[in-house]
């Protein structure tokens, strides 16, 4: 076990390593930041030089890369270009906290929708219900998040007027962006629930069950779905990542003051720091979660740590 | 093996839920209350330790928000930049430093640029060679939390830090006329005076005749918006987060970048105008459907929205503002005509940057191809008029009328005509197909959402005679690295533009100034289109102070545009905004690209 973690862990480094040279590249090929954030027309051959030494964008692509890294792994990803006086590590961690009170309630209306339908569904197939229920997964996983959030804007806040249209506040604000959030996973988890769903009602031991006529919502909610949600665990390392890069269109059109509203602000503005703390933090994120996920998964399968 | 799948599915179940309660806890933790309950700027400090020359009383706490029936809420699209420090922040991002500043002129929604007036300044002489300047200020006008009243050190304050990082958008060009680094520097090489607290004369390195109305103007740039040189000699910079002291019609309440600024109407009698509005916030909201589902919910009463939104706000019930003026043009330019400096100048590859008649030939024809009045009723639905020449406008100095009168005999929708003077220029091409080859770049700009369109629009209009156009998408930014930068743009472009004064537009768009020996590039303004009769006569508009022969040197310059169409002007947009009129009564507002000013003269309707 402990050489499966070690050697799980090293792969999430790399990756991550991986991830901010991308992102590094990417970002610093699409151009100069002085060109955006120098006054056009105004500014002088000596003002461009003296903001680029600044920023160290004078050096060369591969020396500025391991600076940035080296402050990089110190939690410094240097000064907002666009934000005058504001760190990038500390815009993001402004914006954290909403976005993942956002992530937080998505993933509880995900949960909360999603098993229950996948094993109602399942439990009842070919049915009314399951068709029902097949109806929301193909829904959930075919409508755009931006149309889905502006049709529940469009809905709720301005024709019925029941909430509010934008902006962080109570609750009431973070039910439209948090289920514009969640619904694609409420898709998927029901999905992939009902399909684990049907695997195990079909196995011995359920059929063993029946014939001892255990009562029937007994086998369901207890038996088969205590053994049928080993796959969609590892589903939730997928969902956090998701939750986290699907904030940037929620966010947007919700008017959420969180990182997902950030990092289009930064792809904007060329702020090039924000946007590879953004990434960076959201990447590792996810790595995170996969690697929490693969160790979980190694400790209740023992036969992953031998694959 | 039933028992080991039951513990598995005990561990399983139990991190499940653990998962569950985790999210719930992040989710419902920490719900905001309504961020406008956190009025920052009332904590005031001590007394500053550096006063102004007028005695500074203690600081007054904010008081407590006034009548709710009063509040206006305008919800716009996110600035450019977002910050606090408003030397670093563009002209559009100075939306949210307007209401609470005040430069020392001004103008009127009604005459614009054209008449420029005073405000902090209530009167200035200029000599007559332009050298002298001499700014007699306002007595009597209070700052705001009482940091005493605004005297000539506020104003040096201002100037000297617009002037402090090469961020901001007026050290290059302050400098270049003050000759120093900061207003204090001037003062101390002897060639400012601080005459007493309300006056002071500067004498220029260079002549320069516009430093009152353009540098010095609050809706033009923000290279003077005044703020208190005692707040910051006691607060530091700190003071533009926790509540920047200004003089203006509301005072500073709460700021959260990238979301809102929030104010409050002075709570005295203003020196100027007294805001109805008791209450303001000025939101920055990305999507355009949310801005506008912003106001049908009552949630914002005043709202910025692209056009092809107003008639459904207008169905219900809501009112269009529009400014008085047209406030942003569209023109598109064909970049590379760099035919003075010679720089990455390529005529025989790029015809349309060819000097002489070959040029002028593709270029008429280029023009011709264009279909203006669709375009005006198509994109702009009807909410624009045509643009004659690029950077002029009849209300500014060098307007011909002749460019009006003329322009559908020579720049008038003729596709025909246009390929028979691409034939004439030499460029026949297979049977009237692929006559030379020509980029078209389109790039989304704020405040200007039918850019794309446009583009489209005419790469197809250019590809209908015959011209083999490749259309390209990219970030504006791009684009101002070819042309900015490396003065290396051989594209066509639609570029937003703003009706400025002829001095300030003609530097940007047509001024090459001297090759900077170490870059080997144009040291001017940006030069979008060179021409020895452009740095002529802008050299010479610098200094001249008279109108008449102003009037005729900028018309000159014009002419010479107008008649070798030398760029391709499209239309000039009116700025608007869409309100309720059960709370907003009247806005009469002055705009310059997305920006508007006057908000301190919006009238409440109860």
């Amino acid at each position: 076990m402990q050489r499966f973690i070690i050697f799980r862990v090293g792969q999430a480094i790399i990756a991550v390593l991986l991830v901010s040279i991308i992102v590094f590249m990417l970002s610093n090929i699409t151009g100069d930041p002085t060109s955006v954030m120098l006054p056009m027309g105004e500014a002088t051959p000596e003002d461009i030089a003296a903001l680029k030494e600044k920023w160290g964008l004078d050096k060369p692509l591969h020396m500025r890369y391991l600076v940035f890294l080296g402050n990089a792994v110190q939690g410094d990803f240097g000064e907002s270009y666009a934000f005058g006086g504001q760190t990038a590590m500390g815009m993001v961690m402004d914006r954290f906290p909403a976005t993942l009170q956002l992530g937080g309630l998505a993933m509880v209306i995900a949960v909360v929708l999603g098993v229950p339908l996948g094993v109602i569904t399942a439990a009842r197939k070919d049915g009314w219900l399951d068709y029902q229920g097949k109806a929301v997964a193909f829904l959930g996983q075919s409508v755009p998040s931006f149309w889905l959030g502006i049709m529940l804007l469009w809905l709720f806040a301005v024709q019925l007027g029941w909430l509010p249209s934008s902006g962080k506040g109570g609750l009431s604000h973070m039910i439209m962006p948090a289920f514009t959030l969640g619904f694609f996973q409420v898709a998927a988890l029901l999905r992939l629930i009902r399909s684990s769903m049907l695997d195990v009602l079909d196995t011995e031991f359920v059929k063993l069950a029946r014939i001892k006529g255990v009562p029937e919502w007994k086998v369901i909610w207890k038996h088969c779905l205590r053994n049928a949600f080993i796959a969609p665990l590892t589903y939730f390392a997928i969902i956090i990542g998701g939750l986290f890069t699907g904030t940037v269109i929620v966010e947007t059109v919700f008017s959420w003051p969180g990182v997902g509203q950030l990092a289009v602000g930064a792809v904007r503005g060329r702020d090039f720091q924000v946007l590879q703390a953004v990434v960076i933090i959201g990447s590792s994120i996810y790595i995170f979660a996969n690697l929490i996920v693969d160790i979980l998964y190694a400790y209740l399968d023992p036969r992953i740590r031998y694959t | 093996m039933a028992v080991r799948s039951i513990r598995n599915a005990s561990r399983i179940a139990a991190v499940l839920l653990l998962i569950v309660f985790l999210s719930a806890i992040v989710a419902c933790g920490g719900t905001a209350s309504e961020p406008a309950a956190a009025p920052a700027a009332t904590a005031a400090p001590a007394a500053p330790a550096q006063a102004s020359a007028t005695a500074a009383p203690e600081p007054t706490a904010m008081p407590a928000m006034a009548d709710e029936d009063t509040y206006l809420h305008l919800a716009v699209t996110p600035l450019p930049q977002d910050t606090f420090f408003p030397w670093l922040a563009t002209s559009s991002g100075h939306l949210v430093f307007r209401p609470i500043w005040e430069n020392p002129t001004t103008i009127s929604p009604d005459t614009g640029v054209s008449t420029i007036l005073p405000q902090l300044a209530r009167e200035w002489d200029v000599s007559p060679d332009a050298s002298e300047y001499t700014f007699y200020l306002q007595e009597g006008v209070e700052m705001h939390f009482g940091w005493g009243e605004f005297t000539v050190q506020d104003f040096i304050f201002t100037v000297d830090q617009q002037m402090s990082d090469p961020l901001a958008g007026c050290k290059g060009p302050l400098k270049k006329f003050m000759g120093y680094d900061s207003m204090t520097e001037m003062i101390d090489a002897g060639q400012a005076e601080v005459i007493d607290d309300y006056t002071l004369k500067m004498t220029l390195a260079q002549p320069q005749v516009d430093v009152a109305d353009w540098w010095f103007n609050i809706l033009v740039v923000p290279c003077a918006a005044i703020r208190s040189s005692a707040q910051h000699a006691a607060e530091g910079d700190a003071m533009f987060e926790q509540g920047p002291a200004g003089t203006g019609g509301f005072q500073f309440v709460n700021r959260e970048l990238k979301e809102y600024t929030e104010y409050e109407a002075v709570p005295y009698d203003h020196w100027r105008v007294n805001p109805e509005f008791k209450r303001m916030r000025i939101s920055t909201t990305p999507e355009d459907l949310t801005r506008l589902a912003m106001l049908l919910t009552g949630e914002a009463n005043m709202v910025d929205i692209p056009k092809v939104l107003h008639q459904q706000a207008i169905d219900e019930g809501m009112e269009v503002f529009e400014s008085p003026l047209p406030s942003v043009g569209l023109t598109i330019m064909p970049f590379g005509q760099y035919e003075l400096s010679e720089v990455n100048w390529n005529p025989d590859t790029e015809p349309w940057t060819a000097a002489g008649e070959t040029g002028r030939l593709v270029r008429e024809a280029m023009n011709r191809a264009i279909n203006r009045e669709q375009i005006i009723n198509e994109l702009f639905k009807g909410r624009g008029e045509p643009m004659y020449n690029t950077i002029f406008h009849d209300t500014l100095e060098g307007w011909n009328p002749r460019w009006a009168d003329e322009f559908d005999e020579r720049y008038g929708y003729d596709p025909e005509r246009a390929k028979e003077l691409l034939d004439e220029a030499g460029f026949p091409g297979d049977n009237g197909q692929n006559r030379f080859y020509m980029e078209v770049w389109q790039s989304s700009l704020p405040g200007l959402p039918e850019t794309i369109e446009v583009a489209q629009t005419v790469a197809q209009s250019f590809q209908d005679i015959g011209i083999d156009v490749k259309l390209v998408e990219v970030e504006f930014a791009r684009a101002l690295d070819a042309f900015r930068d490396q003065h290396d743009a051989h594209f066509i472009l639609p570029v937003r533009q703003t009706i400025r004064q002829i001095n300030a537009n003609a530097r940007i768009y047509y001024y090459t100034g001297d090759i900077n020996p170490e870059t080997g590039l144009p040291g001017g303004g940006v030069a979008y289109v060179e021409h020895q009769i452009y740095d002529d006569n802008y050299e010479a508009l610098l200094r001249e102070t008279d109108p008449a022969e102003r009037h005729r040197l900028a018309q000159e310059m014009g002419d010479h545009i107008y008649d070798n169409y030398r760029t391709i002007p499209i239309v000039n947009v009116r700025a608007t905004l869409v309100a309720n009129p059960e709370e907003v009564a009247e806005y009469k507002f002055g705009s310059l690209t997305g920006v508007f000013g006057h908000l301190e003269y919006a009238k409440a309707a109860r």
